[in-house]
Parts: structure tokens; sequence; C-alpha cells
């Protein structure tokens, strides 16, 4: 059975082939018999009412633009329907005693993953699926978070890992990649918590040694790697993303507070090597990007080669250089980073099909 | 996912809510199981009601936040005009290089310069176990500190008066790695609680002189949830009204499991015990 991106490919692929058909019928390159265009046509119209029933796929350019819409309106309903049931609870909880307060936090979270599951079964859109997932999500969130704060249990990072798997299950079973990015946000404070703990330091200060993050960059580039990602349409580009930002965003932390390292040598060493570091990084991340089409991993590292470049600028000149040659040169390298990517891109054909899964 | 159904996410996710609840009130149930670790009968000195603003405005329940002190250095002869300061009088005497050392900081860097004096303070917090003491030796100290400053400079009368009735008697006063040692050390339960919380180093600078110190920053459990069976001293209403005719006082008997994590065993106020 296709999954729902595969059905929004099959779509977007017909009315390419479509539109291209009759581009070379108008130019007299190619004309089907009547038979062959009634057989095409009905084949198709059968096709995208079958996938258009099944997946509510977007069938136009007009449908693609109102989907876009959709979901950034379920994106935003299911923040502010999540950031709800977090008030409700504090609204009221306290005027339960401590067993009702337990019971509610559970059955609250097992009512909303199981009206998941229903409305799964009923949304071909997958829009009100992402809603009620979220919902359950922040129920399962505010179940462990209150459940701690009623028993004054001493915090741990072990709670990252019940969301995490929680998340992730909502996101595989009902391909959410809202819930996905939730579900990779816990593993990364869970692995970065865990690395700080080994490293010695209390496990929620963990965020105060960017190289924490990078045992999780890894292993979340690698998940991909390892796990197709094929049913799921832009799963294996997030995890990408996300491993990235895990990567650059503590490398441009280091490199501008060399003082927040676990190096126990000069600031300033610390500061370039991290520069260094994030100059050659980025661009080794622009070049396997577009080698293997990594549309994400591409944009994320050029943004992160751009940021490295202008913040040394920055240090380098803004205070000596006069205003106008200071963006004069912004604006020069500006040029010459869009000539060196011209140069790639002539080089690197990009594939016929994307590869992003 | 070959032949995953809707039904096995509801079975998967119903497992993990249901085994990660079950885990965290195993852990609670562990914690209030057999003797209590310690037992400390608390007024309002020592716990601080939740405010009401922002989004605690909107909060129904009730979570007393522990109000601690550290007691600092005792001024010398010729310090004697140095101001009496009763909330934190400077870092704790106890928590000196050894204590650090002994739990698990680097101090190895001995000598004075300032590298080595920022390698120290670069180093990031432990949670470690800390000792705190209700109405013991380090709060009679500082009354008598308090006492001293008013004989000494005739002033700050209200101050003093602020030490006998007011400020919390609760002080960290020691802190270790090993629970029973401690316990040894301190045997008063009720006295005495060994709790969680976090040691961050610091460099003291005391006549321009340097010295490798700590710094306690925090209790691991720094606020007691009241459940709703004893919620009746703290009610806004009650509180308010008792507040018009002078304070309204409480008190709050907390224990401490095998976990180290309190919980609260009974209170009473101005409508009685509960």
């Amino acid at each position: 059975m296709p999954s729902r991106s595969d059905a929004q490919q099959r779509v977007d692929d017909i009315r390419v082939f479509r539109q291209e058909l009759a581009r070379l019928r108008d130019e007299g390159i190619l004309s089907l018999s009547k038979s062959q265009d009634r057989a095409v046509t009905e084949h198709y119209e059968r096709l995208l009412t079958e996938l258009g029933a099944a997946f509510d796929v977007d069938r136009d350019a007009r449908a693609k633009q109102l989907s876009l819409g959709m979901r950034i309106a379920s994106f935003l309903g299911a923040m502010a329907l999540a950031a709800s049931v977090f008030f409700l609870f504090f609204q009221f909880w306290g005027i339960f005693p401590t067993s009702a307060q337990v019971i509610i936090l559970l059955v609250t979270a097992l009512l909303s993953l199981a009206g998941t599951i229903w409305v799964q079964g009923r949304d071909a859109s997958g829009y009100f699926t992402k809603l009620a997932a979220m919902v359950a999500f922040a129920c399962f969130v505010l179940n462990v978070v209150m459940l701690g704060r009623i028993f004054n249990v001493t915090p741990s990072d072990l709670a990252f890992v019940s969301w995490a798997a929680f998340a992730l299950l909502l996101a595989y079973a009902c391909d959410l990649r809202l819930l996905l990015a939730a579900g990779i946000l816990c593993i990364m404070a869970f692995v970065s918590a865990r690395v700080g703990t080994w490293c010695g330091l209390y496990w929620l200060s963990f965020g105060e040694r960017p190289e924490n993050f990078f045992v999780s960059a890894v292993i979340l580039f690698l998940v991909p790697q390892l796990i197709r990602h094929d049913r799921f349409s832009g799963f294996a580009a997030i995890y990408r993303l996300f491993a990235l930002l895990a990567l650059f965003l503590p490398m441009l932390v280091l490199a501008n507070w060399g003082r927040v390292s676990y190096l126990d040598i000069d600031t300033d060493l610390v500061e370039g090597g991290y520069q260094v570091l994030g100059f050659v990084l980025s661009a080794a991340f622009i070049w396997l990007g577009t080698r293997r089409g990594w549309r994400e991993v591409v944009n994320t590292a050029m943004t992160f080669f751009v940021i490295f470049l202008y913040t040394k600028l920055f240090d380098w000149w803004w205070e000596t250089m006069p205003k106008y040659l200071f963006f004069l040169i912004l604006g020069l390298t500006a040029v010459l980073f869009l000539m060196v990517l011209r140069r790639l891109r002539s080089r690197e054909p990009e594939p016929l099909e994307g590869d992003l899964a | 996912m070959i032949g995953w159904s809707r039904m096995h996410t509801l079975v998967a996710g119903t497992a993990i809510v249901v085994v990660t609840n079950v885990v965290a009130l195993a852990g609670v149930a562990y914690n209030r199981s057999g003797d209590a670790e310690s037992t400390l009968q608390l007024s309002d000195r020592e716990l601080r009601e939740p405010s009401s603003w922002g989004f605690e405005s909107e909060n129904s329940g009730i979570a007393l936040r522990m109000r601690w002190r550290v007691l600092g250095k005792r001024p010398d002869d010729d310090q004697a005009s140095r101001p009496y300061f009763p909330i934190s009088s400077g870092p704790p005497e106890w928590l000196n290089s050894a204590k650090m050392a002994e739990l698990g900081f680097d101090v190895s860097s001995t000598d004075d310069s300032s590298d080595s004096r920022s390698r120290y303070s670069r180093q990031l917090p432990k949670e470690v176990l800390l000792v705190l003491e209700l109405d013991g030796p380090a709060y009679h100290e500082m009354l008598a500190r308090a006492e001293a400053y008013v004989e000494r400079t005739a002033d700050g009368r209200n101050q003093l008066e602020r030490e006998r009735n007011e400020n919390t008697r609760l002080f960290v006063v020691d802190a270790g790695l090993d629970a029973d040692e401690l316990r040894e050390r301190y045997p008063s339960r009720s006295r005495h609680a060994i709790v969680r919380g976090t040691i961050r180093p610091w460099v003291v600078w005391d006549d321009n002189e340097a010295t490798l110190a700590g710094h306690v920053s925090a209790l691991s459990v720094s606020q007691i949830n009241v459940p709703l069976a004893f919620r009746a001293p703290f009610d806004r209403q009650h509180r308010r009204s008792a507040r018009t005719g002078g304070n309204a006082p409480f008190t709050v008997t907390v224990a401490y499991g095998r976990r180290l994590e309190p919980w609260i065993v009974s209170t009473s106020g101005g409508d009685g015990a509960r």
C-alpha cells in the first residue's frame, strides 16, 4: 500500500505528464490517437479518483496552495490545543485529591491516544490526525511532568526517553513530521544530558557545554543512513536537518564563546578551532548534500557557512572599517559565493528522482 | 512497517504510557515505604507560598517553595563594621577547596594565577547530597551575629526582630556523596534532612585574596506540592482574612523518604491541624 506522499508524488507526476503531453501535441511532435487519448484520460481519472478518496491528495496547483494553508493552520492549531490542555489542567487540578489527579492524568493520556487512532482512521488528509496526535503528546508530557510535581520527584532525564518513544510512535504510525521533530528534540535532550552526566556534570546543565550535542548530531545523521525511510515523506530530511542543527548551532556558540567548551586550552584557540571546523564542515556538507541530492543539507550547511563567514568578517572589520566598505565586502562575498555555487551546480547535475528518502 | 495496524499503535502507545506511569509511581511508593529518612517540622519561615500573579494566578494547585540559607564566614574582629546580611552571609565556610575536592571537583590548580582560577570556576555544577539543618547551631550562630551587629552598631533592630521571628531557620550545613556517612555525622532525623542539591565552584575574594570555594546553587526538589487534604491553612481566602488580623502562621511536617524526596505528612494553621 503506498503512503500519502507516494500518492501525492504520483498525482504530481500525472499532472506534469499531462502538461508536457499537451505541449508536445501543440508543437506537433507527438499526438495520440483518439482511442489512446481516451484510454489514458480514463485511466488517469480513475487513478486520481482512487488516490483522492484514499489519501485526500492535492489534484491541482490550487489545491496544493490551499493545502499549504491547511498545513500551517493545523500546525498552529496543534500547538494552541497542546497549550490549552496544559492550562486547562492547571486551572482545575488543585481541586482534586491526589488519587483523582493521577487517574485524570493517566486516563487523559490514554484517551487522547485512542482519540488520535480513531481520528486517523477517518481522516485521509492527515491534518486532523496531526492536531489529535499533538494533543495526545501534550497530554503525555503533562502526565509525566505533573506526576513529578504532585509527588515532588527529583527531575530525571529519563522522562525524555518516554516522550521520545511516544512521539516517534505517533510520528511513524500516523506519518507526522511534527511529531517526528518533537521526538527528535527529546532524543537530542536525552543524549546530550547523558553525555553531560558522563562528563561529570549535573544533567540539567547539559546546555552549558554545547559539545554535549555533537553525539546526538552524529546519531541523528546516521539514522536515515541505516534505516530506510522510503515510506515516510520527508522523515529522512528532518533527521538530517536536526543533525546539522545539533552540529552547527553548538559550533557557532563555541566559535564565539570558547569559554563554554570542554577543552581545557586557551579560549582563543578553542574559538579559532571551532571557526575553522565550522567553515570546513559546512563546506563539506554543501558538497555532500549536492552529491546526494539532499536539499535540506545543502540549504542548512550553506546558511551556517554564511553565518560563520559574516560573524568572522564582523569580528575582523566592523570596528576598524568604514561601514560602506564593510557592506561592500559583504556584498562581494555574496557574489563570490553565488559564482562558486553556480560552478557547483553546473558540475553536479541533480538526480532525476529526488533522493529525499 | 509491514502489517502495522492502528491496533498495534494503540497497544504500543498504551504500553508506553502505562509503563512510564507505573515506573514513576513505583519510585514514589519506594520513596515513601518504611520509616521516613527524616521528618522536619517547617513553618511559614521556611516555606513560601506561591505568588498569585502571571501564570500562577491560573494555577489551582499549591506548591510551597523551600527557603534555606547558608552560614558564611564569621567576620573577624577588625571587620566589626561589616554589615550583617540576613539572607546571604557569603559562601559557607565548610564548602572550602578540600570539601570541593571531596565532592569530585578538580581543585588541582593550586597556583594563584587568573588562568587557574578561571579554569576552576569554569567547572559546571554537580548534584550532591546536602544536609539541611532546622533551627540548629547554624541558625543560632546567625542569631548571635545579628545580636552582635545590633550591639556594635546600635542599628538594625528591625533586622534582629526579623531574624528572631521571620527569617528561615533552615540552613545547608554540609554536603557529601554518601548518605549513610552524612547520617552518621548528623544523627538527628528531626533536625537534619539529607536532600539532593547542586553545588557550583566559586572563587571567593576576601581582602584581595582569592580562595577556591563552592556555592550551593539549588535544591533538586525546591518545591513541595500541597495535596488537597492538607490545603486548609493555605486557602487564599483564609490567608487574606487572617492577614488582616496579623500574620497567619502555619506549620508543615515534611518527611523525606528513601529517595530523599519530600512529601507533606501534616499541616496546621489558623483552622487547626489536619
